[in-house]
């Protein structure tokens, strides 16, 4: 891992168009402001791991009973119907 | 004819049925080609099975099937990651966590697979500022 030193109102250049600026300091927060390319997602590391444990956990519904995915279609197929006007 | 298996059964798709996702799917950034298996006992749920790894399937739903008025507008730099034109339409699907019990079962509104039909590519996107929850239950009665 690269580790730099940077000041409040420095920044760092990531490949030729991601810049992170640091923008303040106040005791333990840094506020960052990062600038990217429309088609660079940027998120906080939580939420994307959250999502990424989503999926996982995805994965193990194919290892299900058919049935019990087939019981939970009917459910909602009734549902959808009946808040349909 | 390539095929894939599903819970058992054979299945066989064309090369026209491939999708594309450049950047995988979140945290499995190798699954690059998938294939949307569409089969009438399960639906409105739908299997996003990556072919890059034959062991993995994903179960999916169109979130406006369970939430009527779910609203991801799509974010702009989804627009650019898909390089999508103004007349390509856009397939929303949600990743489903099925469990034994009921209850227990939820929908990632969170974070949507967006696929453009007709370019046939697909990336998962996060909503930023979003109420949606990872973890939706699945049943209206469990939401509550």
């Amino acid at each position: 891992m690269l580790v730099l030193s940077r000041k409040s109102g420095e920044k760092v250049v990531i490949g030729n168009e991601i810049v992170v600026e640091v923008l303040a300091i106040n005791g333990d927060v840094v506020k960052l402001g990062i600038t990217a390319p429309r088609a660079t997602s940027v998120h906080r590391f939580e939420v994307f791991a959250e999502i990424e444990a989503a999926n996982r956990a995805a994965l193990a519904s194919c290892e299900l009973e058919r049935e019990l995915i087939e019981q939970m279609a009917t459910r909602l197929k009734r549902e959808h119907d009946r808040a349909k006007p | 004819m390539p095929t894939i298996r599903i819970q058992g059964a054979t299945l066989s798709y064309e090369e026209s049925d491939i999708i594309t996702f450049d950047e995988g799917l979140i945290g499995f950034p190798q699954l690059r080609r998938v294939v949307l298996v569409r089969q009438s006992d399960i639906e409105p749920f739908l299997w996003l099975v990556p072919l890059d790894d034959e062991r993995l399937a994903f179960l999916v739903v169109d979130p406006r099937t369970l939430v009527a008025d779910y609203e991801a507008h799509v974010p702009r730099d989804v627009r650019a990651r898909l390089a999508l034109d103004a007349d390509d339409r856009v397939l929303m699907l949600c990743m489903v966590v099925m469990r034994a019990d009921p209850r227990r079962s939820t929908v990632n509104l969170r974070a949507p697979v967006l696929i453009a039909a007709r370019a046939m590519r697909g990336l998962q996107t996060i909503l930023a500022d979003s109420s949606y929850r990872v973890d939706q239950p699945l049943l209206a009665a469990e939401a509550a």
